[in-house]
């Protein structure tokens, strides 16, 4: 199913593209009804097979080209007086047949040829195919522009550590701060959360967007039915009004333009739709829905300098730029440190465009890499091609010199050669560009889903263009040199002679050693590139997360405060679930838990902690950016971390109980350096701030992944922190997923209108921490072998060639006594030697390319000398192999053949 | 817009795409997919002329004056409100009846000569 809409969509793109052939008028006028009409045909013709598909896709693609020809032809007519219409046209037959004589004369010269025109149009494929589909994603997620008005003029706001550069979430008070000072035309503040929701379709967890003031006029947006919120909405009390996405729209009301005016329930709260956005809209987290951010504060409330805890946009005045911007909140930064040293020290903030932030540094870093580095496969094989072309040249030495001895002018032979190069490149470059929505696909699959703007990833025409580009660049690069060559002025003075006599001059091994050098050094820092990576995903792979993520479930819920109002009632859901849960024949134990490590999702909260009896800052001792688990009992033994000292969480830990906390080993060290921790109270200063007596130690988890050094962490018992979404985790016998189906049995019989998400496993999360070096490592792969087999083929052609020409020098040789180790030495040592020139480049690049990698590497240092050993060997290696037959060719030449020949 | 003082022999013969398409706005006002699959019952589904074509013989014959666009009415059944309509004019008409004629009197010629049998013999 997906496959055809696919092909239609693919199809429809075509018919798009190729309208734009037609003249701007008739597009205009009649550009939506071919669509239309194009469509409409092709759904008629989609239920009578394949064939008539193509047949119909083929004839309507000829029908659009002869149309735009037609189009053209009238329009350009219109505009004459028939005279000069007349003597046009004239001229442009004339050039018209030329073209068309050297085109016809091409295909003939390469059917004559048909292997080496398969390697070459193969090869061509290959690099046109790969750099057009990365390039496709570079422009879809980094280069199109956002789709908003002046997308420039958008910014995201964060707060800078100055210390090591690192930016995180801003404040409220930042934000009423520049709103108050005029510092942009609009700001806006803006968070998402998972939210249950009940009078749609089905009862599910939504992604509902939150915003203050300002938000969608700064990505001026306006809804497609209904209004924004009005300003009083944003203040508590004005009602419970909510905007949908165009995606939910469709899905829950069937585009119903009465949607307006209707309640649906969130969080047990009934809410009025007053208005349906634009599908752009979604374009943070995929939000369903949108609620104001209503805040009763209208001026910075002074505790909460240091409460980052929104994302921030805004609209630049117009007229005035990025940098003048930023000076002016840095300026107002400055004098908020002034005036809260102790909460702000060192704390800046700073602004970057908006689809800068989105896309993140390390992506944009990545996509440019990749892209160099297909860049680097095509560039080899134009090499490649630039290499046989020159061996072809001379072997078409008589049949040119012949044309110009005829009289056939110089420019003449070169356009000919020219229009040659051109039919491969079109035909490599068009099956190339064919082949991307495959290449692309295959990318897509490997790379990262969270990748913002990836479902926009295809052919559109700033690609095509780019496709066009790039061949026409392939043939500038391979064609260009071997046609000056093979039609330079030599070729009149050797007139007469065999190819086979002139030896290779010295300029000419030169410049084809040159060549080969370079294959092989750009091969191999792609190889080094693609092992470093290769290496370092290995390492990660062997790093235990700490606890056992095997065969461990988790499965989010999040009951919703209409019907679970207390603690009581949500504490009673959770306890039967755990138990129905447990007595699940493939379930050991279960438990529940509010956020999950490596990543997994749930509900995060990072707090400060203090010491019993230690002074409040700025004169304290606290350790900040804990994450606070909220735990069920059984939790530890679930997820296999032993506790150390002390004991678990015990049912009595409850809202009676005493206050407990159970610590990992890191925090224990952070805050007691070497007391022993047991026994202590802590309070998460500032928060829930109650002392909460430390009664279990356990051991340290790679907390946010197998990168992540190992941080302070805090487990608190459900008990006495009852909160409603929380995740339940089960050890499950056999493959985590076998538990799924059960599990959600359970839950719809417990409560049917509970919306279950976040089914995921363990292991899958840890898999997940992952996959952008995966990605990396894979792509860099693929990449590096492709260019590494083309350099093959690259040598061993070139080297063909030169064993070719120089039988007569390796016949005198023999004759004059050299024996058949000597000749394959002499060929096998002028490839070593050129290796050896591509290694001494080729291990500077990769120093390159392993610093642009460093920021993805765990455990390899960028120039890790045995990923290059082992890099280099296999390279030399490579060239070896392919030098042996060319060398074991020219140890049988038999030297009497060989003189016999002239 | 059409030369008025233009007569309806000056477009003839009319080509074969452009007689069928008068021919299936004769009755009804139409939007271009509509005209095909009307020329299709009128002729058989072989009618398949390419899409870029046909809106290339739509803009040509719209630019003679035989047919123009019009705004959606009640008149259409089954309205499509996003798509254009098309309206064969007077003038089309007159050059429809034209062909017609001239295509009978080619017929009653074949006729004659006894190609095709005399009606109702």
């Amino acid at each position: 199913m997906r496959r055809n809409l696919d092909m239609r969509r693919c199809s429809s793109r075509i018919c798009q593209l190729m309208l734009r052939l037609c003249p701007p008028d008739f597009r205009e006028e009649f550009g939506n009804e071919v669509m239309k009409t194009h469509l409409d045909r092709l759904e008629e013709v989609w239920e009578a097979g394949l064939r008539a598909r193509t047949s119909f896709m083929m004839t309507e693609a000829v029908d659009f080209t002869r149309t735009a020809v037609r189009e053209w032809k009238n329009e350009f007519s219109s505009n004459l007086d028939p005279k000069t219409r007349s003597e046009v046209i004239d001229r442009e037959t004339e050039m018209l047949g030329n073209i068309f004589k050297d085109v016809r004369y091409s295909f003939r010269t390469m059917l004559r040829r048909p292997g080496f025109s398969i390697v070459v149009v193969l090869t061509l494929v290959i690099g046109i195919g790969a750099t057009t589909s990365v390039f496709s994603i570079l422009e879809s997620v980094l280069l199109h522009p956002l789709p908003f008005n002046e997308p420039d003029r958008i910014v995201a706001l964060r707060t800078l550590e100055l210390d090591d550069g690192s930016t995180y979430n801003v404040t409220i008070n930042d934000y009423l701060m520049w709103r108050e000072k005029d510092v942009f035309e609009n700001v806006s503040v803006f968070g998402a959360r998972r939210i249950d929701m009940t009078g749609i379709r089905d009862p599910a967890l939504v992604m509902v967007g939150v915003f203050s003031d300002g938000y969608f006029e700064t990505l001026q947006l306006s809804p497609v039915i209904g209004r924004l919120f009005s300003s009083e909405e944003y203040f508590p009390g004005s009602g419970y009004p909510i905007l949908l996405s165009y995606g939910s729209w469709q899905r829950w009301f069937g585009e119903d333009p009465d949607v307006l005016g209707k309640v649906v329930t969130m969080r047990g709260v009934p809410r009025t739709i007053v208005g349906v956005m634009p599908s752009e809209a979604s374009i943070f987290v995929q939000e369903q829905a949108w609620e104001p951010l209503q805040m009763s504060q209208t001026e910075p409330i002074e505790a909460d300098w240091d409460n980052h805890s929104v994302n921030a946009i805004a609209r630049l005045k117009d007229g005035v730029d990025l940098n003048s911007t930023r000076e002016q909140i840095v300026t107002l930064a400055a004098r908020i440190e002034e005036m809260y040293p102790d909460i702000r020290s060192g704390i800046s903030v700073t602004l970057l465009p908006l689809n800068d932030w989105l896309t993140g540094a390390q992506l944009n870093q990545s996509l440019w890499l990749l892209f160099g580095v297909v860049g680097f496969v095509l560039l080899i094989g134009c090499v490649n091609i630039a290499n046989l072309l020159m061996a072809k040249g001379s072997e078409r030495f008589k049949e040119l010199t012949v044309r110009r001895a005829l009289g056939a002018h110089r420019g003449r032979l070169i356009r000919q050669l020219l229009t040659e190069n051109c039919l491969l490149a079109v035909i490599g470059g068009a099956a190339g560009t064919l082949l991307s929505p495959w290449i692309i696909r295959l990318i897509i699959a490997v790379m990262p889903a969270s990748v913002p703007r990836i479902d926009g990833v295809g052919l559109n025409s700033t690609v095509l263009g780019f496709a066009v580009f790039a061949s026409i660049a392939s043939v500038v690069m391979f064609g260009l040199a071997p046609a000056l060559r093979s039609t330079s002025r030599r070729t009149g003075i050797l007139a007469g002679s065999s190819p086979r006599t002139a030896t290779v001059g010295r300029a000419d091994r030169h410049s084809r050693n040159i060549l080969m050098s370079t294959e092989l050094a750009l091969s191999l820092m792609l190889l080094t590139g693609a092992g470093l990576m290769l290496r370092s995903l290995g390492k990660m792979s062997n790093v235990e997360p700490g606890f056992e993520h095997n065969h461990l479930l988790t499965l989010s819920i999040s009951l919703p405060q209409s019907r679970y109002p207390s603690g009581e009632p949500v504490m009673s859901f959770y306890q039967q679930l755990k138990e129905r849960a447990e007595n699940l024949p493939g379930i050991t134990s279960a438990t529940v838990r509010s956020f999950l490590p490596l990543q997994g999702g749930g509900f995060q909260l990072w707090r400060s902690f203090l010491a019993e009896g230690r002074p409040e800052p700025p004169a304290g001792d606290e350790v900040s950016g804990v994450p606070w688990n909220v735990v069920g009992v059984d939790h530890f033994k679930t997820i296999g971390l032993p506790v150390l000292r002390g004991r678990t969480f015990a049912d009595s830990d409850n809202a009676d109980g005493n206050p407990v906390i159970i610590v990992n080993e890191r925090y224990a060290e952070m805050m007691f350096d070497e007391e022993d921790a047991l026994g202590k109270r802590v309070r998460s200063w500032r928060d829930e701030n109650i002392y909460r007596e430390i009664v279990g130690i356990v051991p340290n988890v790679r907390f946010l992944g197998p990168t992540d050094q190992p941080r302070p962490i805090v487990y608190v018992p459900h008990q006495q922190n009852q909160w409603r979404a929380m995740i339940l985790m089960s050890r499950v016998d056999g493959p985590a997923n076998s538990a799924v189906a059960p599990l959600r049995e359970i839950l719809r019989d417990m409560d049917p209108d509970l919306p279950v998400t976040g089914i995921l496993s363990m292991e899958d999360a840890l898999s997940n921490t992952m996959s952008s070096a995966r990605t990396m490592a894979i792509l860099l792969g693929v990449f590096a072998v492709t260019a590494l087999l083309l350099a093959a083929v690259g040598i061993f052609g070139v080297l063909s060639y030169v064993v070719a020409t120089r039988t007569r020098e390796i016949g005198i040789r023999m004759a004059v006594g050299a024996n058949r180790s000597n000749v394959m030495n002499l060929v096998m040592t002028d490839t070593l030697k050129v290796a050896g020139i591509g290694l001494v480049f080729g291990i500077a690049g990769s120093q390159i390319l392993g610093r642009l990698l460093q920021s993805q590497l765990f455990e390899v240092s960028p120039g890790d000398p045995t990923t290059l050993i082992v890099m280099s060997v296999g390279l030399v290696g490579i060239a070896m192999i392919s030098s042996y037959i060319p060398a074991r060719r020219a140890a049988s030449v038999d030297p009497v053949d060989a003189l016999r020949q002239e | 817009m059409p030369d008025s003082n233009k007569s309806p022999e000056d477009l003839l013969p009319l080509t074969h795409l452009s007689f069928l398409i008068l021919l299936a706005l004769a009755r009804l006002d139409l939007h271009g997919y509509a005209i095909i699959k009307t020329v299709q019952q009128y002729w058989g589904s072989t009618f398949s002329p390419g899409t870029g074509t046909f809106y290339s013989a739509l803009k040509r014959m719209k630019q003679e004056g035989l047919l123009k666009e019009v705004a959606a009415s009640s008149k259409i059944p089954e309205m499509d409100n996003r798509r254009r309509y098309y309206s064969i004019t007077d003038f089309g008409t007159r050059v429809l009846r034209a062909e017609a004629d001239r295509l009978e009197s080619l017929v009653s010629t074949a006729r004659s000569l006894q190609i095709i049998p005399v009606e109702g013999s």
